[in-house]
């Protein structure tokens, strides 16, 4: 057997093979690409078959047998066309054309003379090759647009192509120079295996070579998506699987819907503005758009509905080559989005629903299969990524309960030491003057008197944290105080409170300086007198070295209306920047003072509570190593606060209120 | 604190707690029971006291501002007064183990038993004597 003949018939195995493995597959999945290459090596087979034939009956073979058999070969490259024209667009004018070529060829063919003239035979030859290496440009084209395994396998595709065009072009110049026939036929036949063997590899890829191309983009892929679950935004988490698993499968769009369990909806957010407001305009107008409810800036999906909410529903993976036909109630969002085939998966983490992912294709997709298998390992990438947020979040939440928790704790340890200081005190006073009273019979004035200021004035305490307390636990049911505003003094109270502690302390100097004679407005005088309390013992507090405490009560006015304005400045300790936004924060306390000073780490948050239940505000200024500046801000004209539900009865008195702008 | 309680020769018992009336009524019991009496307010003033009029007993609190119990303590030991006993009195939950840290050799939960605090005080005195 000489070489072009063996060549041949290894040839020919490959493609009768492939005819086999494409019968089946077109019987499993009848899509139109499937039927396209099933025809093609069903001809291509058929040529294999009748050529056999014909070499077995050598002279005998009947002259139509042969004509046949031409007929048959100069249909692959129509057929061949007809498989391109499912994937991509080819011009309008061409498969006429071919199929006139086609037609030419046959008549020819079957009523020219058995032996055609070489210019016949010419052009039947550069009618073949021109339009496989049309298709052969074609396939090229659609690999270098595609990514992973399909990019493979369309290059596999052009490259048997092209020697498919290779092996006709030897055959003919075989037959139109005699002389040097052994050549061209060696050629013929290297060529005929070689496209065997690409559309091989391209048409029917063995498993093993398709995971060795799904490897890289499996890897970019994994690359890109390890760092996702750290991102701050789930938006942006989405956003980033949306596009890689768009580059790993080579398609220009992808979406990506989250299960959201108690709206059981799917929630899409379409990756620009642009793109949400064209489906905004699009299905807005379009009555039946049933499952599928806009909000904001994302769209919610029912599961069933839809390609995505239908792969969701039954949980598996759903392939539609034509939207259109299979998703008419929606062709209007399909036509905005610009495709024409869809792929959706689940995305599931064990028993745990997260979403779907769905990658969309602008025409039907040639390796349908390759591409439903790299999107379900991309889905299983999204689950682990989305999983892996999922247990980050917990675990930040669960810290974040425990930091709570122990800041409760510690808040209920420090209530207790704050209680039991000046209770010991009234204790021991009691105790003291018992003892005396028994032993001398009598107490003179002068210590009596000290007692009874002490006992006073550590029970006025006691009483303020228990106010203080019931507060707080109004508070942690998420209450608003039952203010009980009435016309004061914001100066002459300032004064009283300064007063007081300016006598208690021997280390600090408190001065309160002001400009009014007085600052009246429509407040509660008790909780505002322990605002001023909880800053002035702050500044004290955190001022342990000493120094001026600075109290100021002046009146502002800007374009929220007319306010009384109270500051205090300390030259203590100060606040690391760290801390400063988390300062008014309940159970907050900074980092230079934690463990060290005591304290509850309410005073702050509770002085907020109550100023912004006024209606006004409370900032701080501080410098670490610099002392603090406390600014409150009280409406003079009472307003409503916008954060508290209920502002209780009595905040706006009656008939003299004039609300403020 | 009263000058003329250094010159007699009684016991000299210094209070340290930032509390006035707390440290009023326990200098007036321990008067009563005559013994010599030094407030402080502060760790520092604490200190100091120790360092000039050498107490014979210490009634510390915890919770002090500029210097706290732990520092006073730990100056002391380190370098005052190595053996002067301390009594801590403190109105936090953890009183025993804070106790054990300033190396008292007893300690009072505010708020205390007039009769406990001098009791305490007497074996402070014995350990010292003793």
């Amino acid at each position: 057997m000489s070489l072009d003949l063996a060549l041949q018939y290894l040839a020919w195995a490959l493609y009768v093979a492939i005819f086999v493995l494409a019968l089946a597959r077109v019987l499993r999945t009848p899509t139109p690409a499937h039927w396209d290459i099933a025809a093609f090596f069903g001809t291509s087979a058929a040529v294999i078959v009748l050529s056999t034939v014909e070499g077995v009956l050598g002279g005998q073979a009947a002259a139509w047998l042969s004509d046949l058999t031409g007929a048959l070969i100069m249909a692959l490259p129509y057929l061949l066309l007809r498989l391109v024209a499912t994937f991509t667009s080819v011009p309008r004018w061409l498969l006429p054309a071919a199929a006139a070529g086609l037609l030419l060829s046959t008549v020819a063919l079957v009523l020219g003379p058995s032996d055609l003239p070489t210019p016949v035979v010419l052009l039947l030859v550069a009618y073949f090759v021109a339009l496989t290496l049309f298709n052969t440009w074609a396939f090229a084209r659609e690999a270098a647009h595609a990514a992973g395994v399909t990019q493979r396998r369309m290059q596999a595709v052009a490259l048997g192509s092209g020697f498919l065009a290779g092996d006709i072009l030897a055959a003919g110049l075989a037959a139109v120079f005699p002389a040097s026939a052994s050549a061209w036929l060696l050629l013929n036949g290297l060529c005929g295996l070689a496209s065997g063997v690409a559309y091989y590899v391209g048409f029917t890829p063995p498993a093993w070579l398709r995971r060795s191309w799904q490897a890289p983009e499996l890897h970019t892929f994994l690359a890109r998506t390890a760092r996702l679950p750290y991102l701050p935004d789930i938006r942006d988490v989405v956003a980033e699987l949306k596009a890689h698993a768009a580059a790993a499968v080579g398609t220009p769009a992808a979406g990506l819907g989250l299960w959201l369990e108690d709206r059981g909806v799917l929630r899409f957010a379409p990756s620009t503005a642009e793109a949400h407001e064209s489906l905004v305009r699009t299905l807005g107008s379009s009555p039946e758009t049933k499952g599928v409810r806009f909000t904001m800036d994302v769209f919610d999906l029912e599961p069933g509905h839809m390609i995505a909410g239908r792969a969701f529903a039954e949980q598996r993976t759903l392939l539609s080559t034509d939207v259109f036909r299979d998703d008419p109630d929606y062709a209007a969002f399909y036509q905005a989005l610009g495709v024409h085939a869809a792929l959706a998966t689940p995305i599931t983490s064990g028993s745990r629903r997260l979403g779907v992912l769905v990658v969309y294709a602008p025409r039907a997709p040639l390796f349908a299969e390759s591409d439903l298998q790299l999107v379900q390992v991309l889905a299983d990438q999204a689950a682990t990524v989305l999983e892996s947020r999922r247990l980050l979040e917990e675990a930040a939440a669960a810290h974040a309960r425990a930091e709570t928790n122990r800041l409760k704790d510690e808040f209920l340890a420090s209530i207790s030491h704050d209680l039991r200081n000046p209770l010991a005190a009234v204790r021991g006073m009691a105790q003291v003057l018992q003892r005396h009273l028994e032993r001398h019979g009598a107490v003179d004035a002068e210590r009596l008197g000290t007692a009874l200021v002490h006992i006073d004035s550590s029970t006025m305490q006691m009483m303020r944290l228990i106010d203080q307390l019931l507060d707080y636990a109004r508070w942690q049911m998420d209450r608003p105080l039952e203010l009980q505003p009435r016309a004061m003094d914001l100066v002459a109270l300032t004064r009283r409170v300064v007063d007081a502690h300016a006598a208690a302390s021997e280390r600090h100097r408190v001065v309160l300086q002001t400009d009014e004679a007085d600052v009246t407005g429509v407040w509660d005088e008790e909780r505002i007198e322990r605002v001023i309390q909880n800053l002035l013992r702050n500044a004290l507090k955190y001022s342990p070295n000493g120094g001026d405490v600075l109290v100021r009560v002046g009146r502002k006015h800007d374009e929220g209306g007319d306010w009384a304005v109270l500051s205090v400045q300390d030259h203590g300790l100060g606040i690391p920047a760290a801390d400063l936004p988390h300062v008014f924060e309940r159970f907050h306390r900074a980092g230079n003072v934690a463990g060290r000073i005591a304290g509850t780490g309410i005073g702050l948050a509770a002085a907020r509570q109550i100023v912004e239940q006024h209606g006004g505000t409370v900032a701080v200024e501080s410098l670490e190593g610099n002392g603090s500046t406390f600014v409150v801000r009280l409406p003079l004209a009472p307003r409503q606060s916008p954060p508290s539900p209920d502002p209780g009865p009595g905040l706006v008195p009656g008939g003299e209120v004039r609300h403020a702008a | 604190m009263l000058p003329e309680a250094l010159s007699e020769k009684r016991p000299l018992v210094l209070v340290v707690d930032d509390n006035r009336p707390v440290r009023q009524a326990i200098q007036w019991a321990l008067e009563e029971e005559g013994f010599g009496v030094l407030t402080a307010g502060d760790g520092e003033e604490a200190v100091r006291h120790v360092v000039e009029h050498q107490p014979a007993v210490v009634i510390l609190d915890i919770n002090l501002p500029l210097l706290d119990g732990y520092e006073v303590s730990r100056a002391l030991r380190e370098r005052y007064a190595q053996d002067v006993p301390i009594l801590a009195v403190t109105a936090d939950g953890q009183a025993h183990s804070k106790a054990v840290r300033v190396g008292a050799y007893d300690y009072l939960r505010k708020p205390f038993d007039l009769p406990d605090l001098l009791a305490a005080v007497r074996r402070g005195l014995q350990q010292r004597g003793g």
